[in-house]
């Protein structure tokens, strides 16, 4: 019976799915791995792991990883990879096998920093030298520096706010948080625009997976705190009638119900008509709580989120 | 906690304070990483980097401070290739030293023991160490704060 393997390697930038059978051997998976890269890749000293064959030394840093043998192979020329991460001056390093998971080095990193898990929240690693930031289940062999067997990171807050912003309220704060890089990227990667600000109300087009826009009408009253609001008609100047809404399946479903607040605040988080009564959401999912600091980006990446899941479905309507 | 945390060398202070001071002209916050070494006794500054050197962009677009994960990263490179840890980090305030609730919330180097000063009045009034506020980060979000004679207790600015 074949199984889907799944291939993480330097060579190819965004990994590679195959099919191989599962009561294979080794040397059968290896020419397996091997024939799906691109025929200029494929050199002699290239070695297959399986990222289940893990380092027992820091498997108690392991992020939420379910290893299965067979079921994510990493290839490449290293067979450990001196892995260098900087923060701030201090410098901790390591070597791991080429098929460690990166979310397994961040924890690694946190510990011998002496950071506090609470502290760490919002630390990621990024590539030295660049703006790539690997996701968790990434491999760090696949972050490897050209003909060597050494990757370098740097821990690095997403983005940081010092100062007294928080002096700033209402229209002021939300047309300085119009100008911070968490709003920006959303826009110059075309996920949202702004459409105007009729203060207190502000009126986004959000694209979901299918290119179409949703208008969003936030009331954000009491700005940088919470805003609330839901889609809008904007042709009829009127909230969007519930067969107009968007819909998701059972991830995100419950967040497009069209029957909270008569349809007039979406169930998020984020949002201060729906968080009352629902502080346990906080814990739940702490990505898409409100952060004054962050601002409408916050709202505006979760309403994203919900329209561009596999699951997004357009209205008929 | 009165006892000494950082110690400058009088030189690198005034001639920071004069940086802060001409980075935010008086009408925004401006910031740098000081850096220097740990002896885990006391922090010693020997240079500093000033957000607008390292956040040119971010310097010039906001009133406030921020850090890009790129900026904060090519602040990382610099302390690896001149060797200086962060042993604390400064910027100003419109009015006095104490932290906004960002500041709190977002401690430049989340390990427990880091400094972060805050210099009032945007550092257009010749502040001395007792005009600063010093905030030692605990870990787990927690804050120790000195002002007036306890912080210039705690920077001891050497000849």
């Amino acid at each position: 019976m074949l199984k889907r393997t799944i291939i993480h390697s330097a060579l190819v930038k965004d990994g590679l799915v195959i099919k191989i059978d599962d009561q294979a051997s080794t040397e059968p998976v290896k020419q397996a791995v091997l024939a799906a890269l691109p025929q200029e890749l494929r050199t002699p000293d290239l070695e297959v792991f399986d990222e289940a064959e893990d380092d027992v030394e820091t498997r108690q840093f392991a992020d939420g990883e379910e290893l299965r043998r067979g079921q994510i192979l990493h290839v490449g020329r290293c067979r450990q990879v001196e892995t260098v991460i900087r923060y701030a001056g201090r410098v901790v390093q390591h070597r791991f096998v080429p098929a460690t998971r990166i979310g397994r080095v961040r924890r690694w990193t946190i510990h011998h920093l002496h950071i506090s898990a609470a502290d760490a929240n919002e630390l990621v690693l990024q590539v030295a030298g660049t703006s790539i930031q690997p996701g968790r289940d990434q491999h760090v062999g696949s972050y490897v520096e050209a003909g060597a067997c050494v990757a370098t990171f740097d821990l690095v807050r997403s983005y940081t706010i010092n100062g007294d912003v928080t002096l700033l309220q209402g229209r002021d704060a939300l047309e300085a948080h119009l100008e911070t890089a968490p709003y920006f990227v959303g826009e110059v990667n075309g996920r949202w625009r702004l459409r105007g600000i009729d203060w207190p109300f502000a009126m986004f087009d959000v694209f979901a997976r299918d290119g179409r826009p949703y208008t969003l009408r936030l009331d954000c009253e009491g700005y940088p705190g919470m805003p609330t609001g839901a889609f809008w008609d904007v042709q009829h100047g009127r909230w969007l009638r519930p067969d107009q809404w968007p819909r998701a399946g059972a991830r995100f479903g419950a967040a497009l119900r069209t029957d909270w607040q008569g349809g007039t605040a979406l169930y998020v988080p984020c949002d201060r008509r729906s968080i009352g009564g629902h502080e346990q959401w906080l814990q739940l999912h702490p990505a898409w709580a409100w952060d004054p600091a962050v601002g409408v980006a916050r709202y505006l990446e979760v309403v994203w989120t919900l329209l561009n899941g596999d699951d997004y479905v357009a209205p008929a309507a | 906690m009165s006892h000494p945390l950082l110690e400058v060398p009088a030189r690198l202070y005034e001639q920071l304070i004069r940086d802060l001071a001409a980075s935010g002209r008086g009408v925004k916050e401006s910031g740098a990483f000081l850096l220097g070494t740990d002896d885990g006794r006391i922090r010693k500054v020997s240079s500093y980097l000033l957000y607008e050197t390292i956040a040119p962009v971010s310097s010039s677009e906001h009133d406030y401070v921020a850090l890009t994960a790129q900026e904060m990263a090519a602040a990382w490179d610099h302390c690896y290739r001149v060797g200086l840890e962060v042993v604390a980090d400064v910027h100003t305030h419109p009015l006095g030293p104490a932290q906004s609730l960002s500041d709190r919330a977002h401690p430049m180097v989340s390990v427990a023991g880091h400094v972060a000063l805050i210099v009032p009045q945007f550092a257009m009034r010749g502040p001395t160490p007792a005009d600063l506020g010093v905030h030692v980060f605990h870990g787990d979000g927690r804050w120790t704060s000195m002002f007036g004679e306890q912080a210039r207790a705690a920077i001891v600015v050497t000849p």
